[in-house]
């Protein structure tokens, strides 16, 4: 059993997560009582510090949804634990269950499902005080204060979600996570639904409250490059398992499973100048309910070999950068993220948005 | 060289309660044999009227092109009869849609609706179609087709169900494929599997291509030309080189900087503030000044026409081209030390 340590391994995580494991019955034909099981997440761990944020990539089907959602016991876990700031969140009953969640909240992909279309604003941002016993006798007051921490005017409190942009939905969504002072907020695939410059105006949202705030982020993306730039630790899921796991800077300067290799170069860049060079991966995920043997990426993998059918490669590795491959040490090199040439003209230019982002 | 494609001053208009608005207006381009062309902007600009303007699939009775010119290989196609247009659409001007769950049935299988496209258009027999259709889906690269013909779609997955898709569209050899947002569902490993085959089968074929896409990595991995819309207009119209490289419009320069890097380390992202005007917005003036660093009194007042600044590198902007220097001095006036990371206030 290999469990993930971090380099701040002597103080107290603020989350750790062991060998999670969570199976979906699914029954196989319309009389058929076999009981086949998805493997949605399979048997694993983690830690997270205060402060820190931890992004969950991979592909649709591959589990990070799921495991998101694990984490803040918004399902049970068919095995395993979740420990958070000392508690295992998966003993507790649903009273202390409910006190823990107001440390634990979420920010929902989907800006127009994620809110009640018939609550105003301000419903929506004094439900959760109320039902946690926050600010007495000045809900309105630290609804208009939230409003206005992610960037909204408070004369919007009167009003429906159906008045307000997806931007300025998922700023709303983040405000009612934001309510009752969360210590880890799970985002799952926060900006995917939004248009690209609006995009840009949610991840700088998040960091600057990450930053003022002190808040802890267990991001789910499935965009590389977005996760490049806001997390501090990346794994990478493959069918419900880490195939690798490091620091950002690490992980993107030496990927070191096939996975993580192909997953960066199929990422299609802004830039012409540069001619991708990728291997291409055939064919598609296998289905989950009946995963392949030994490795689960090799059905995949350009470099497979016998071995892989036979052994599950555990996930392991030297100073923080984990790896679940037997032969990571003997694939070729990837090639390196190619960095075209600078453009001064347009750095100068595209300073003046971010200066306007920030005069009043 | 004459275009394939020539759309002039296109606007198309769309019914609501109590009026007309222009979805899109003055929307010029053209796309020559074999080239390809991509369509970038984000949603509400008007891509996606564009391409159902060229097809002749508006919503009957609420959109229509209220003025402009679309002309395809010298034919009018504003001036095609129904049935004629029915002729021209699938046989010589395909298209293919961003959701491929949706744009197949689920009630046929998947052969019966490549063999029904075929037999449209080609006067085949059955069993001759059948093998044009198996041919066509081990052209996209399907493992096994003689097996998979028979299979309903919802056996496929994503990308499969998208290679289908191409395989349709490429059964009579088009001369034009639109492509609206071809790859926006599929994973990003999928994802270059499919642009992969289509940079193979545009080779192969020398079919044009009209890319429509939100994603500007796409767009350089694929287009040769490209177009910018925003709001409805042509905001930047240049070869893809010297759009990435010497972007004029401020909407281009800020969508370039709203997208996160992987060669790059930034600290903070040039995201654009504001919010895009929906199209029933009614605006004075150039369409983005409200969210434009550079704007000034001009800006807000009329709008800018679309000039060619030279070399065919169009833009429709009053202080094209940019000179940042002198932009910034202007903008130093704020006093803003660019390194700070305060919290922005927002008043939208």
């Amino acid at each position: 059993m290999t469990s993930i340590v971090t380099a701040a391994a002597s103080a107290q995580p603020l989350l750790r997560v062991n060998q999670l494991v969570k199976h979906f019955p699914v029954r196989r034909g319309f009389f058929s009582r076999d009981r086949a099981v998805v493997h949605a997440v399979d048997g694993i761990s983690f830690e997270l510090t205060a402060g820190q944020t931890m992004a969950l990539v991979g592909e649709s089907g591959c589990g990070k949804s799921t495991l998101g959602r694990l984490v803040l016991r918004l399902f049970d876990a068919s095995s395993g634990e979740v420990w958070f700031k000392g508690t295992d969140l998966m003993r507790l009953d649903a009273a202390a269950l409910r006190a823990q969640r107001s440390k634990l909240q979420m920010i929902f992909q989907d800006p127009y499902a994620s809110l009640n279309p018939r609550m105003t604003v301000a419903q929506t941002l004094t439900e959760p005080l109320a039902l946690h016993g926050l600010a007495p006798g000045r809900h309105r007051e630290r609804a208009a204060e939230l409003l206005e921490l992610v960037g909204l005017s408070s004369q919007y409190l009167q009003r429906y979600p159906h008045e307000f942009s997806g931007g300025q939905r998922q700023r709303i969504g983040i405000a009612r996570a934001l309510a009752v002072e969360p210590d880890l907020i799970v985002c799952d695939e926060p900006v995917s639904a939004l248009d690209v410059s609006i995009q840009a105006q949610v991840v700088n949202l998040l960091q600057d409250l990450q930053r003022r705030l002190g808040l802890s982020y267990i991001f789910i993306a499935h965009d590389l490059a977005v996760v490049k730039h806001i997390a501090t630790h990346v794994a990478v899921m493959y069918l419900g398992e880490f195939v690798e796991y490091a620091d950002k800077s690490q992980l993107f300067a030496q990927p070191r499973h096939p996975y993580t290799q192909a997953l960066l170069a199929a990422i299609p860049e802004p830039e012409p100048s540069i001619k991708p060079v990728r291997v291409l991966l055939e064919g598609d995920v296998p289905n989950p309910i009946e995963p392949p043997s030994g490795c689960r990426f090799r059905t995949r993998c350009p470099y497979t070999q016998a071995r892989c059918a036979e052994e599950v490669p555990q996930l392991s590795g030297d100073a923080g950068h984990l790896v679940a491959c037997h032969f990571w040490r003997d694939i070729p090199a990837p090639p390196k993220i190619a960095t075209p040439a600078p453009n001064l003209r347009l750095e100068k230019l595209q300073a003046a948005f971010r200066n306007m982002a920030l005069t009043p | 060289m004459t275009a394939l494609l020539e759309v002039q001053g296109l606007k198309t208009c769309f019914k609501v309660e109590g009026g007309e608005f222009a979805a899109i207006e003055g929307v010029s381009f053209s796309i020559e044999a074999g080239r390809t062309l991509g369509i970038v902007g984000e949603s509400g600009c008007g891509k996606s009227v564009t391409s159902l303007s060229i097809m002749g699939l508006l919503p009957k009775g609420i959109g229509r092109v209220a003025a402009g010119s679309i002309t395809f290989d010298g034919i009018d196609l504003l001036k095609l009869t129904p049935a004629e247009l029915r002729g021209l659409r699938g046989e010589r001007i395909a298209m293919i849609f961003q959701e491929p769950m949706t744009s197949l049935n689920p009630a046929f299988t998947i052969g019966n609706q490549l063999i029904e496209a075929i037999r449209c258009h080609r006067d085949m027999s059955p069993a001759q179609a059948r093998e044009h259709a198996i041919e066509m889906l081990r052209r996209v690269r399907i493992p096994a087709p003689e097996r998979r013909i028979d299979e309903y779609p919802h056996k496929l997955s994503g990308g499969m169900r998208q290679r289908v898709m191409i395989a349709m569209a490429l059964a009579c050899e088009p001369s034009l494929l639109i492509a609206d947002e071809p790859t926006t569902a599929l994973d990003v490993t999928i994802q270059a599997q499919v642009l992969e085959l289509m940079r193979n089968l545009r080779e192969q074929t020398g079919t044009a291509i009209m890319l429509i896409t939100h994603d500007l990595g796409v767009i350089a991995e694929l287009a040769d030309e490209v177009v910018v819309m925003y709001a409805g207009r042509v905001v930047e119209r240049a070869s893809v080189a010297a759009l990435f490289a010497q972007p004029q419009h401020p909407y281009t320069i800020g969508l370039l900087g709203s997208i996160p890097k992987l060669h790059l380390d930034q600290d903070r992202l040039a995201a654009i503030e504001g919010q895009v005007p929906t199209p029933m917005t009614r605006l004075q003036g150039c369409r983005f000044a409200a969210r434009c660093p550079f704007a000034e009194e001009r800006c807000r007042l009329a709008e800018p026409p679309l000039v060619d600044l030279g070399g065919g590198h169009l833009a429709a902007c009053w202080k094209a081209p940019l000179d940042p220097d002198l932009e910034l001095e202007l903008c130093a006036g704020s006093h803003v030390d660019p390194t700070s990371h305060s919290l922005p206030e927002h008043n939208a």
